[in-house]
C-alpha cells in the first residue's frame, strides 16, 4: 500500500518540477517572446481586433462605424434578400471560375517555358514582369482606351482594320467579368511566374539528368518529375488564387463600378457600397462575413479533398 | 556571448515596443481649443482646421491666402490650420469614424441624410441663428440639413440642373444665331433633334448623361419628372415604389431612341460624371443635364475657353420643366466645441461666406470675382439664388456685373428661369434609387431590344422589397 504523504510530497515534487521545467523554458525563450511580443502586439491590434470587431458590428445597427442596438441576424436577412446580392455572390464565383480557367495555368506555363530556355532568359524575365510594375492607375486607364467600345477604342480600331465586326467589350455582359479577370492575370501574373520559378530551379537537377539518361522527354520530365516537386507550391498558389479573386473589388470598381446592370458586381464591391456609399457598416461586415465565411468552407473542402488525394496515392 | 545576444536581442525588443507605441500614437490633433463657448470678442486662443484648402497651383489658391492673411489680423487668437482634404466617398466614413474631421468641411446635398443619420455633423442650430444664416439662406435649400428643427449645415452653394452646352460644336453645326448664342432646345424632343444636327454636322455625341456612381439616376430625374413619373408615394403610411410606370417607360424610351433611333450618345454606356464633363471640356459632347456649379471647374480640368460653355434651362418633356435642385454644404465636425465652430463661422465671413453685406465681403468678392476674371474663368452668371437678402443678392449680383467676362446671352435664359419648376431629390433612399436606375439606364444603353416595361416592374418590386418596404 503506498504512503500517502509520499505521494502528496511526490505530487508537489512533480509539479514543482513541472514549473521549474516550465519556467526555465521560458528563460529560455525570453529573447524570442521578447523580439515575437512587438509583432504579436501589432499583428493583433492590426489584424485580428479589426476582423472581430468587424464580425462583431454585423450584428448590430449601426450608426456610421457605431454599434447602436444589437439586431441578431437582421444585418445578414437584409443583405441576402436585397436583389444585388444573388448577381452579386454568382458573380464571384464566376470571376473565381474564369481566374482558374485563364490565370491559373498561365503563370505555370511561362515558368516552365523561362525555366527551360538558355539564351534571352533575364530579358523574358523582365518582360513578363514588366505589367506588375505598371502601375494600377495606369494599367486602369491603358486598358480603359483598349476596350473602348467607340470605333476610337484601340481594340475596335485594330478589328475595324482587319474587317471584323467591333465589340461592345466591358459593356457586353457576357464578356465584363472575362476581361476584367483578362486584365488582372495581365498585371497579376509576373509575379506568380517568379515564385513558380524560384521553384523549379530548386528542383534537384540530378533527376533530370537521371531522367535523360533513362530516356525521358520534355513531357516525361515535367509530368514525372517537375510537377510532382512543385506540386505543394502550385496548390498554395492555387488557394491564394480563389482567396485573392473572391476578394476581387478594385478592378471591377475602376473599370466598370459593377455594371453593366450589375454585371459585375461583386461581394467585395457590395460590402464596399455599403460602407462608403450608404455608411452602412453593419451591413458591410456582414457582406465581409459571408465571404469569409464562403472562403473558410472553400479552403476546408480544399484540404479535405487533397489530403484524401495523397493518401489515395 | 549568450549574454551578449540576449541582452542585444532585449535592446532590439525594447526599442520595436517603443516603436509600436509611438506608431500607436493617435496623431495629434489641431482641433483642440480652449474650450467653452467662447464669444465674438474673446481672445481664447482656438484651433481650427479648414479643409478644402486649393493647392498651390490651384486657380483659387492666392484669394484663399490673401482671405487667410485678412483673418489672421483680425482674429489673431483664433489658429487655422489649412487641409487639402475634401470630401470624397473613400476618404470621409474613416476620417469621421475615428473623429479625425477637420472642423470645417464640405460636402454634397446628396449625402446630407446619410450624414445626419450617422451623427458625423455637429448641430449649429445655436450659431446659424446667431449669425443670422438660419433666416439669410433659401429656406428650401436649409431644409435638407435640418432634421427635427436642428441644423447641422450651412448651405453654401445652390444649384438646379440645366442644360449645358459646348458652344464650339453648335458654330460648327450652324446653331447659332447672328451673335454666336446657341439655338438652345426647350424641350427633350428638340434635344433629339439639336443633337441629331450636331452628330451629323461634327462627328460628335450630341448629348449625354453619366451613368455609373448613382449619377445615372441623379441625372435621369429631371428627364423622368417631366414625362409625368412619380417614384415614391405614400399610401396609408406605407412607401410605395410607383415608378414602374408608362410616364417613366416612355422617359426610358427617349434614352433608347437616343442612342438607337438616332444614334446621338456616346458609344461608351458607362460613363462616370467626370466622363461627360471632360467631353464637353474637349469639344466631344454637345450637351448634357448638368448643375451650374460645375462650369469653372470644367474649364480648370480641360482649359476650354470660358467662352465655350453656355446652360439652358432643363428642357421640358411632356409635363414641364422639372429641374432637381441641389448644392453644397458647410458642416463641422461632430467633436468641435462651439468655440471652433464659432471660429469657423467667423473664418467663413472672411472668406466671403456672410449674410450681411459687410466691408470684408465687399472685398472677398472683388478678390475672388476679379481673381477668377483675371484667369479666364467665367464671371457673371448669377445662377440659383442662395440668399433671400435681396440687399445681398444685388450686392453681389453688381460685383459680378463689374467683372463680367462673358457674353450673358449665353446665360440669360438659365439665370431667369432656373427656379422654375424645380424640385428636391425622392424623399426615402433616394441614393438607392439612382443606383437602380444607373442599371437601368446601363441596360437600356447596352441593350436595344430591352423590354423597358419588364426592367422597371422588376426594378420597382426590387427596390420595394430592399428597400420601402422597412421605411414605413
Amino acid at each position: 500500500m503506498a504512503n500517502p504523504e509520499l505521494a502528496v510530497a511526490g505530487g508537489a515534487r512533480i509539479k514543482r518540477n513541472r514549473r521549474t521545467r516550465a519556467l526555465a523554458v521560458f528563460r529560455r525563450n525570453l529573447g524570442a517572446w521578447a523580439l515575437m511580443i512587438p509583432s504579436l502586439f501589432c499583428f493583433i491590434l492590426l489584424v485580428w481586433k479589426p476582423l472581430i470587431e468587424g464580425v462583431v458590428l454585423s450584428f448590430f445597427k449601426t450608426q456610421g462605424y457605431d454599434a447602436v442596438q444589437f439586431i441578431g441576424l437582421d444585418n445578414y436577412r437584409a443583405v441576402i434578400s436585397n436583389s444585388e446580392f444573388k448577381a452579386a455572390f454568382f458573380n464571384t464565383f464566376s470571376y473565381t471560375f474564369w481566374s482558374l480557367i485563364i490565370g491559373f495555368l498561365l503563370p505555370l506555363v511561362v515558368a516552365v517555358f523561362l525555366n527551360e530556355i538558355v539564351h534571352w532568359n533575364s530579358f523574358f524575365k523582365v518582360s513578363f514582369y514588366f505589367p506588375t510594375m505598371v502601375p494600377g492607375v495606369a494599367a486602369a486607364l491603358l486598358w480603359y482606351f483598349m476596350f473602348n467600345p467607340g470605333q476610337g477604342g484601340i481594340l475596335n480600331n485594330i478589328l475595324t482594320h482587319m474587317h471584323l465586326p467591333t465589340s461592345q467589350w466591358l459593356q457586353n455582359p457576357n464578356l465584363t467579368i472575362i476581361l476584367i479577370v483578362f486584365t488582372m492575370t495581365w498585371r497579376g501574373f509576373g509575379g506568380t511566374v517568379l515564385i513558380y520559378l524560384a521553384s523549379l530551379q530548386s528542383v534537384n537537377r540530378e533527376l533530370y539528368e537521371a531522367a535523360s539518361l533513362d530516356g525521358a522527354g520534355f513531357w516525361k520530365k515535367l509530368t514525372r518529375i517537375t510537377l510532382p516537386a512543385i506540386s505543394n507550391i502550385v496548390f498554395l498558389m492555387l488557394i491564394m488564387q480563389i482567396i485573392g479573386v473572391f476578394q476581387v473589388m478594385n478592378e471591377p470598381l475602376t473599370m466598370t463600378e459593377g455594371g453593366p446592370n450589375n454585371a459585375s458586381l461583386t461581394l467585395m464591391l457590395q460590402s464596399y457600397y455599403y460602407a462608403f456609399r450608404y455608411f452602412q457598416a453593419g451591413r458591410s461586415m456582414a457582406v465581409g462575413t459571408i465571404t469569409f465565411l464562403i472562403l473558410a468552407v472553400l479552403t476546408v473542402v480544399y484540404q479535405i479533398v487533397s489530403k484524401r488525394t495523397e493518401t489515395d496515392e | 556571448m549568450k549574454l551578449h545576444k540576449r541582452i542585444a536581442a532585449g535592446a532590439l525588443a525594447a526599442l520595436m515596443m517603443a516603436a509600436v507605441a509611438s506608431g500607436c500614437q493617435s496623431g495629434t490633433t489641431t482641433q483642440s481649443s480652449g474650450g467653452g463657448s467662447g464669444d465674438g470678442a474673446s481672445e481664447e486662443k482656438v484651433a481650427i482646421t479648414v479643409s478644402g484648402w486649393p493647392k498651390k497651383t490651384d486657380t483659387n489658391y492666392a484669394t484663399q491666402q490673401a482671405y487667410l492673411e485678412t483673418f489672421k489680423k483680425k482674429y489673431p487668437n483664433i489658429e487655422i490650420t489649412t487641409d487639402e482634404w475634401s470630401y470624397d466617398a473613400n476618404s470621409f466614413l474613416p476620417k469621421a469614424a475615428s473623429g479625425q474631421l477637420p472642423t470645417v468641411w464640405f460636402t454634397w446635398f446628396t449625402e446630407a441624410n446619410k450624414i445626419m443619420d450617422s451623427n458625423y455633423a455637429k448641430d449649429i442650430t445655436a450659431l446659424a441663428k446667431k449669425y443670422g444664416y438660419a433666416d439669410a439662406i433659401n429656406p428650401a435649400m436649409m431644409k435638407l440639413i435640418t432634421r427635427d428643427g436642428k441644423i447641422y449645415g450651412l448651405p453654401n452653394g445652390g444649384y438646379s440642373i440645366g442644360l449645358l452646352c459646348n458652344v464650339n460644336l453648335f458654330k460648327q453645326a450652324g446653331l447659332v444665331d447672328a451673335n454666336g448664342v446657341p439655338k438652345f432646345p426647350t424641350t427633350w424632343d428638340e434635344v433629339a433633334t439639336t443633337a441629331q444636327t450636331i452628330k451629323q454636322k461634327t462627328g460628335k455625341a450630341g448629348f449625354a448623361i453619366p451613368t455609373e456612381s448613382n449619377c445615372g439616376g441623379w441625372m435621369f430625374m429631371n428627364i423622368a419628372w417631366s414625362y409625368g413619373t412619380v417614384f415614391e408615394t405614400k399610401e396609408d403610411g406605407k412607401w410605395k415604389a410607383t415608378f414602374n410606370s408608362p410616364e417613366c417607360e416612355a422617359a426610358l424610351k427617349y434614352l433608347s431612341d437616343l442612342k438607337y433611333k438616332y444614334n446621338v450618345v456616346p458609344e461608351n454606356a458607362l460613363l462616370l460624371r467626370d466622363d461627360t464633363l471632360k467631353m464637353i471640356g474637349t469639344d466631344q459632347l454637345a450637351m448634357t443635364v448638368e448643375a451650374n456649379d460645375m462650369f469653372n471647374n470644367i474649364i480648370n480640368t480641360t482649359k476650354i475657353s470660358k467662352d465655350a460653355l453656355a446652360m439652358t434651362t432643363v428642357p421640358a418633356g411632356p409635363k414641364g420643366k422639372t429641374p432637381l435642385m441641389g448644392g453644397a454644404f458647410i458642416c463641422f465636425a461632430p467633436n468641435a466645441t462651439d468655440a471652433q465652430v464659432e471660429a469657423g463661422i467667423k473664418w467663413l465671413q472672411v472668406a466671403s461666406f456672410s449674410p450681411d453685406v459687410t466691408d470684408e465681403v465687399k472685398q472677398a468678392w472683388e478678390t475672388s470675382y476679379k481673381g477668377d476674371s483675371e484667369k479666364g474663368l467665367i464671371v457673371g452668371p448669377k445662377g440659383f439664388a442662395l440668399w433671400t437678402n435681396k440687399e445681398r443678392v444685388d450686392a453681389e449680383n453688381a460685383v459680378k456685373e463689374k467683372y463680367k467676362n462673358v457674353n450673358m446671352d449665353l446665360w440669360k435664359t438659365y439665370d431667369e428661369h432656373c427656379t422654375e419648376g424645380v424640385k428636391v431629390e425622392e424623399p426615402v433612399n433616394a441614393q438607392e434609387l439612382y443606383k437602380a436606375f444607373d442599371s437601368i439606364i446601363q441596360n437600356v444603353f447596352t441593350d436595344k431590344n430591352v423590354n423597358i416595361k419588364q426592367v422597371l416592374d422588376d426594378a420597382a418590386k426590387s427596390f420595394q422589397s430592399d428597400y420601402l418596404d422597412s421605411a414605413q
